[in-house]
């Protein structure tokens, strides 16, 4: 494994990590995977290959489902997340979907207040409206909701969605932002502004990245790791794993032959 | 088109207007005879007690409406709680062993014979516990009746939305009660239209009434624990009876009821299209 010739320290560290869905082996002893703090940390591979699974095991939203047996060790910031309390766990790492998912009949501002109140962060209301318009700031939507605070979250635009759940991840302060391809259900346009907004947030947070798109994780990230197969075949910083990667799977991903 | 299509078509189209034509027939029955009574008795049958034998007037039916107010509102108070509170665990924990069993068990509730549960409510809460014959037991009784038709259809409201935003709502580290409540938010339309169409279910339920009810319809209900009627079990009486005034009761009783229970499933279905859908 190349080494990311880095002194950021490592967020989430990943040892002999193993993980089955049902009978299916889908991620096969993955190890010596450090993530650094605040970049952007891109996890790319062919269709299949693991990147979501690997994703979902660093919030443990990968318990959700029954089939799922995990053996291994992830660490947050040297804790062992598997002997954490998931809900502790999740609100220190938040994760935002391939499909957008707002609560469809809640507000847009309930969105974002509503695990604010359930988690005790903010009680106070005003203290409560400075937040929900500071994160929409930031994801930059305040300008388009700020007179239909009240509207149901199901009427925005898929890319407006889309930017609602990151603002709704972000107000719990995480921090590591998990992503899942984020931008390939929404426009152009959106995917353009949530690209420029991942690169802006990995300044205070650490983002990790699901992309099918090799060119996406060039333009956003700072690190690389190429899942095929369930194996992981090399992580490095993204230029040196485009320009040189050391093993001939990934060249022949990052040229689109595989 | 082939003659065999068209004659398929036909068929089907008969079967059709077969299948609604009973459900007119009552209703035009009901309107055409109910009219006619509503119309001679006027705002009086809402406000006047029923007609005793042997008297020749309408009067109304307000005790009996009373009644089953009553007791539909008290059943509704015993069984949605219940309800949802039931159906958000069988919503949550789906592969669980109670709520696969409790699942097929509100199938059977729903297709469990009327009579037997008033007789047993009667038995149990009536004769065992002493409680004997009143508001209480009665709506005891709806209230069983109720449960399944309210719990099933708020399973199915929030069963939609729970593949949405259940992970979304883990995502976001919430715990077990606060993403039972984004699934009522969520569901409630449905959860809402459920309320309803129980209580349009037990409104004009009879069966257990007759076990659990008084037939002095001439009383008010003061209290739950006070003996009181409803209007099936007086449509069920008077109908009976040899008096030509209690028959013209029994009919503009029926069409009353009648269109109560439409405008709660009326109310149902607003209720259900004003909760979204979700694809």
């Amino acid at each position: 494994m190349r080494d990311s010739g880095n002194s950021r320290p490592a967020v989430i560290e990943v040892e002999r990590l193993n993980v089955w869905l049902g009978r299916v082996h889908v991620l096969k002893d993955i190890r010596g995977l450090a993530i650094p703090k605040n970049s952007v940390f891109a996890i790319m591979g062919p269709s299949g290959s693991g990147k979501t699974t690997l994703l979902k095991t660093f919030n443990r939203i990968i318990e959700l489902s029954k089939e799922a047996r995990v053996e291994g060790r992830v660490t947050l910031n040297g804790e062992d997340i598997f002997s954490m309390d998931p809900v502790v766990l999740r609100r220190r790492v938040g994760m935002v979907f391939q499909q957008p998912n707002p609560f469809p009949h809640m507000s847009i501002y309930d969105n974002i207040a509503y695990a604010l109140r359930a988690h005790g962060i903010v009680k106070d209301k005003s203290r409560l409206r400075e937040v929900v318009g500071s994160v929409l700031e930031q994801v930059g939507l305040w300008d388009e909701v700020k007179y239909r605070l009240n509207s149901p979250a199901g009427k925005l635009s898929g890319g407006q969605q889309q930017r609602l759940v990151i603002a709704r991840a972000l107000a719990l302060r995480p921090e590591v932002l998990l992503m899942d391809e984020p931008t390939s259900m929404v426009d152009v346009v959106n995917a353009t502004r949530i690209e420029r907004l991942i690169i802006e947030l990995s300044k205070d947070i650490t983002i990790v990245l699901v992309t099918h798109n090799p060119q996406q994780a060039r333009r956003v990230a700072n690190y690389v790791a190429f899942l095929y197969n369930g194996r992981l075949i090399e992580w490095g910083p993204t230029e040196e794993v485009f320009t040189s990667p050391s093993h001939r799977l990934t060249e022949m991903y990052v040229v689109g032959k595989i | 088109m082939r003659a065999r299509e068209v004659l398929a078509l036909s068929l089907t189209l008969v079967a059709t207007v077969l299948t609604f034509a009973p459900f007119f027939w009552i209703l035009g029955t009901i309107i055409y005879k109910g009219v006619s009574v509503l119309a001679k008795a006027g705002l009086g049958f809402l406000l006047n007690i029923p007609p005793l034998p042997g008297t020749n007037d309408l009067g109304g039916i307000v005790t009996v409406l009373e009644g089953s107010l009553l007791i539909v509102g008290m059943a509704t108070v015993i069984a949605a709680p219940l309800s949802l509170l039931s159906a958000i665990y069988i919503v949550l924990h789906e592969d669980s062993l109670i709520a696969r069993l409790g699942r097929t068990l509100l199938d059977l509730m729903v297709e469990f014979p009327t009579i037997v549960v008033g007789i047993s409510v009667f038995l149990i809460f009536g004769l065992a516990l002493g409680l004997g014959l009143n508001a209480l037991v009665a709506s005891i009784a709806l209230a069983v009746i109720m449960i399944p038709y309210t719990t099933i259809q708020a399973v199915e409201a929030m069963r939609i939305p729970k593949s949405v935003v259940y992970e979304a709502a883990a995502a976001l580290g919430l715990r077990e009660g606060h993403i039972a409540k984004i699934l009522l938010i969520e569901g409630r339309g449905g959860v809402v239209t459920g309320v309803l169409v129980g209580m349009a279910k037990i409104f004009g339920e009879t069966a257990p009434l007759l076990f659990t009810t008084a037939t002095s319809f001439d009383i008010f209900a003061n209290s739950p624990l006070s003996p009181v009627s409803a209007v099936p079990v007086l449509i069920f009486v008077y109908a009976f009876s040899p008096y030509t005034n209690w028959h013209e009761v029994a009919w503009g009783a029926s069409l009353l009821l009648s269109l109560i229970v439409l405008s709660i499933y009326l109310a149902a279905r607003v209720s259900l299209g004003r909760g979204g859908r979700y694809a």
